[in-house]
């Protein structure tokens, strides 16, 4: 069977149409300027290949690669390793248990990467909680900020989600049999688990070592407000060659080597494993396994509990001083930053944009992969592994690449600082999040739902609005909630495409974090905390109650 | 509800052909079936039958050809939602967001005109005691045993009335005794509403307790079609002979009218109707007695008795022929019990005999 006939559109003209919005969207705000960013590399005044020859003679830039590579996977190493048993520990209980060791990672999922990058340089700067520890207990002080091992802890704790899910929807679906007929043959507890278990959990492994080294290796964030000049990586030079040198085909040029550094981790694992595929799509489900587990390893959970809840809650102390500071312990207090929040108009307004934003990307994202998910019902294995590849590939790319590009698109439409900018750039990062857990839900619905509505006589129309759409819902929420909360923490791309006139909520956090210290970002940062406390403990019990 | 054979549809098949991406699985299927008709489609899994279905419901397109009529009228260009043709699923399909009520009631509001809500709860409650589950109408689908799910699935697809009602091995999922109280409910159901039903199942009892006719598929076409009588005394081949009940087949060689097989020994009654060639026979286990000489009968076979097995009404003779072939006789269990290990002959009627294939086939 060929799918290249024309026999291959006529079969496939449903499929095809409800593709038809989301490849148009991805090709003409994601293929097509990363295209155009390949093209600014070779387009430099020194030949077609003169910024390449730039970027490789010069001892810094080279410098620059090795260490980005080098964070990623020591960052990828201690997800992995941290990750791993608390995954395991989650896959062991059921019911409550389950729920909060759930609950937690997704708290800290959801609690906005600026909350938790002011969280970590408070934590690590000088006079901040580790320095005044590290001085109680006697020693010169430990001022961790700007160093590379500040670095590294603070993006260890904002990947762990990222690790966790994967680890733990792979383990859930390892059937326990498997461990009692291994049992019963006469294997030890270690045989087992290094003979069945670890290999059985291999896809969550890599699929979550792929998403954290690809989203380390572009991150921007904490390399650049907690890492220096000294130790800069990667997406910092882009930034800076765009911004601060103006060199588009060199930072082009350092984008490619990016992406290809990318693609290199991405492409060899993609087609052995759906790295893919098993991000987000299971971490709601309810099937524990209960059991008695080692009191070691329950130590543990508890200690990667207390990672990541912890810095999310300093910042809350930090939002009521009397005076413009950072110290800890704070002074005083006084309700003047919240009372700042509401009435500055930077802080109010760039609030009000990110919700505007969030909403309108919820609903184009979620109507994109709902389009994307029929599709998805309606075609063969081999399309369905294409439409899947072609909607989850921009969580593969580095965002600091998204962004260049985007923003290079932009320059031409004249689309920056503008709310349609923010939308359309924000739904390419939102999209794979909200199709996955829309296309899991679709994809076990049956399709014998589909074939009984028409021949009890429903049309088309009838079929998705009366048994289709009520019976996805769950999913289509959960999409929806993703690419909103995807949409209102974005910063990389935001910084990119907003402008002084426009910016985003979390872009306000970011510029007040480097300019000035100002604790209205700690009340900014506290009641982001409780909105994503409050919208998590209610998922929670939501879908708790459901379950039952 | 009396007995009105005018609410079935005919349904005609000419020709009807299926491929999956080219390959083809299903070629040239003729049909016609009347009026208020039981049809059976009966066949192993991969022959073709669910595929027919499908198309005659138009869940899937006949891209290999042919043509379908409803009562005289061309379905090819009628939407699946359009063809007033009830299903009733393998494993149900209920919509499980919807109660029992919600469930029934769903393709009446797809009418145009759309019946008005008295209308519709009126119906709904028609049907619901038909199929006697009026204490279970506020129930979700997931709160009903196998069986009550089944009932409703049934009760969905005809509560619009439709002409002709496609059923998908409806009963496979549930336990024998369930199935066979079903099938009596299902016999009671058709006669009162007079229906055209075209059944799909794999189980050959089934089959022959409930139709009027069965359409026996085989690799994606029609082997045989016949009342289930005509197939069973009479099959067309040896596929259906063996498929259909329990058979004793012999392969061998016509020549002017008497059927020789090389066993010693052996004693075949003349042949009529077969050709000079090599022609396979075939004789039901029932219509063979044991004998311990063999003497007198128009054919008889000498065998090892290999196993008796007692069943009841029947004893159930296992032998073994000379080539190693193994032989089945079912006979009345008042006689004395052959022993297993004694030689014994089997013995039948002329009458008794069918030809099951010749020439090529045989």
């Amino acid at each position: 069977m060929s799918s290249g006939s024309p026999n291959f559109i006529s079969r496939n003209r449903g499929m095809l149409m409800l593709m038809a919005p989301i490849v148009a969207f991805l090709a003409l705000f994601f293929a097509w300027p990363v295209v155009l960013v390949l093209g600014n590399s070779f387009g430099g005044d020194g030949g077609p290949i003169g910024e390449y020859i730039e970027f490789f003679t010069s001892n810094t830039y080279v410098r620059i690669v090795f260490r980005t590579i080098f964070v990623a996977l020591l960052v990828t190493a201690l997800c992995l390793l941290i990750g791993y048993p608390y995954a395991y520990l989650m896959v062991r209980t059921k019911g409550k248990m389950l729920a909060f060791l759930t609950g937690v990672v997704l708290l800290s999922f959801f609690t906005s990467v600026m909350v938790r990058s002011f969280a970590w340089i408070v934590m690590l700067q000088r006079n901040g909680i580790i320095d005044r520890i590290a001085q109680w207990l006697g020693f010169d002080g430990l001022v961790l900020r700007g160093s590379t091992t500040g670095v590294t802890i603070a993006m260890v704790q904002v990947m762990l989600p990222f690790m966790i899910f994967p680890l733990y929807s792979a383990m859930a679906g390892i059937d326990t049999r498997l461990e009692r007929a291994s049992t019963s043959l006469g294997a030890t507890k270690w045989t087992t688990f290094r003979d069945i278990w670890f290999p059985l959990s291999m896809p969550g492994v890599i699929g979550g070592s792929v998403i954290v080294f690809v989203t380390s290796l572009g991150f921007y964030v904490i390399p650049g407000l907690v890492g220096s000049p000294s130790n800069q990586l990667l997406s910092h030079l882009i930034y800076s060659l765009i911004n601060t040198v103006l060199n588009v085909p060199l930072a082009s040029a350092a984008s490619v080597v990016m992406l290809l550094i990318a693609l290199l981790v991405v492409l060899p694992t993609m087609m052995r494993y759906d790295v893919t595929g098993s991000t987000t799509s299971r971490f709601a489900s309810d099937e524990g396994r209960g059991g008695k587990q080692s009191i070691w390893l329950w130590i543990f959970g508890a200690l990667v509990i207390a990672l990541l809840l912890v810095p999310g809650l300093v910042v809350i102390p930090l939002s009521f001083p009397e005076n413009r500071s950072f110290a800890f312990p704070p002074q005083g207090f006084s309700w003047q930053w919240y009372a700042n929040f509401f009435s500055s108009r930077q802080w109010w307004g760039a609030f009000i944009t990110s919700i505007q934003v969030a909403v309108l990307v919820t609903f184009t994202s979620t109507v994109l992969a709902v389009f994307a998910g029929l599709a998805l019902r309606r075609s063969s294995t081999r399309v369905r592994t294409v439409i899947r590849a072609l909607v989850l590939t921009p969580r593969i790319v580095p965002g600091v690449i998204i962004a260049l590009a985007v923003y290079g698109l932009f320059l031409d439409w004249r689309l920056n600082i503008t709310i349609t900018g923010f939308v359309i750039a924000h739904t390419i990062m939102a999209l794979p999040f909200a199709f996955i857990p829309i296309a899991a839900t679709l994809e076990q619905f049956d399709t014998r739902f589909e074939q009984a509505a028409a021949s009890l006589g429903a049309s088309r129309l009838t079929t998705f609005f009366q048994i289709i759409l009520p019976l996805i819902s769950t999913g289509m929420m959960t999409g929806a909630l993703f690419a909103f909360v995807i949409s209102f923490d974005e910063v990389v791309v935001s910084l990119f495409v907003g402008g002084v006139g426009m910016r985003t909520l979390p872009v306000q956090m970011y510029n007040s974090i480097a300019n000035d210290i100002d604790p209205t970002i700690a009340a900014a940062s506290t009641m982001l905390l409780l909105l994503t406390a409050f919208i998590v403990i209610a998922s929670t019990i939501f879908t708790q109650r459901r379950a039952r | 509800m009396a007995t009105e054979t005018a609410k079935g549809a005919a349904l005609e098949l000419h020709d009807l052909g299926k491929s999956y991406g080219g390959l083809k699985v299903l070629a040239g299927v003729n049909l016609n079936v009347l009026p208020g008709e039981f049809v059976t489609f009966l066949g192993p899994s991969g022959s073709g039958k669910t595929t027919t279905l499908n198309l005659i419901a138009g869940f899937a397109d006949p891209d290999a050809g042919g043509r379908m009529e409803l009562d005289g009228r061309s379905l090819a260009a009628v939407p699946a939602h359009k063809r007033d043709i009830g299903v009733v699923f393998q494993n149900y399909a209920l919509f499980p967001h919807k109660t029992v009520r919600e469930n029934i009631a769903f393709p009446l509001k797809q009418r145009r005109p759309r019946p008005d809500a008295a209308t519709i709860a009126r119906k709904v409650d028609r049907v619901l005691s038909l199929v006697h589950l009026e204490a279970f109408a506020d129930r979700r689908p997931d709160q009903l045993s196998g069986g009550q799910q089944q009932r409703v699935a049934l009760a969905r697809a005809v509560v619009f009335e439709p002409k002709l009602l496609l059923l998908d091995e409806p009963l496979g999922a549930l336990d024998k005794r369930l199935r066979e109280s079903l099938q009596l409910e299902l016999r009671r159901i058709h006669r009162e509403l007079g229906v055209t039903i075209i059944f799909v199942t794999h189980d050959q009892d089934e089959a022959l307790t409930l139709s009027d006719r069965i359409v026996v598929f085989r690799e994606g076409a029609v082997e045989q079609i016949g009342t289930p009588a005509e197939l069973y005394d009479t099959p067309g081949s040896e596929f259906v002979a063996t498929f259909l009940g329990d058979s004793n087949i012999f392969a061998g060689t016509a020549t002017a009218n008497t059927f020789t097989q090389d066993v010693e020994g052996a004693r075949f009654a003349a042949l009529s109707g077969a050709a000079d060639g090599p022609v396979k026979i075939m004789v039901r286990p029932e219509n063979v007695t044991v004998s311990a000489d063999g003497e007198g009968a128009a054919n008889a076979v000498p065998i090892t008795i290999a196993d008796v097995v007692y069943s009841g009404a029947t004893l159930r003779v296992e032998g073994i022929d000379a080539r190693g072939k193994q032989l089945i006789a079912r006979t009345r269990a008042d006689g004395i019990a052959p022993t297993v290990g004694a030689k014994a002959w089997f013995c039948w009627e002329a009458c008794a005999t069918r030809i099951v294939a010749t020439g090529n086939a045989a």
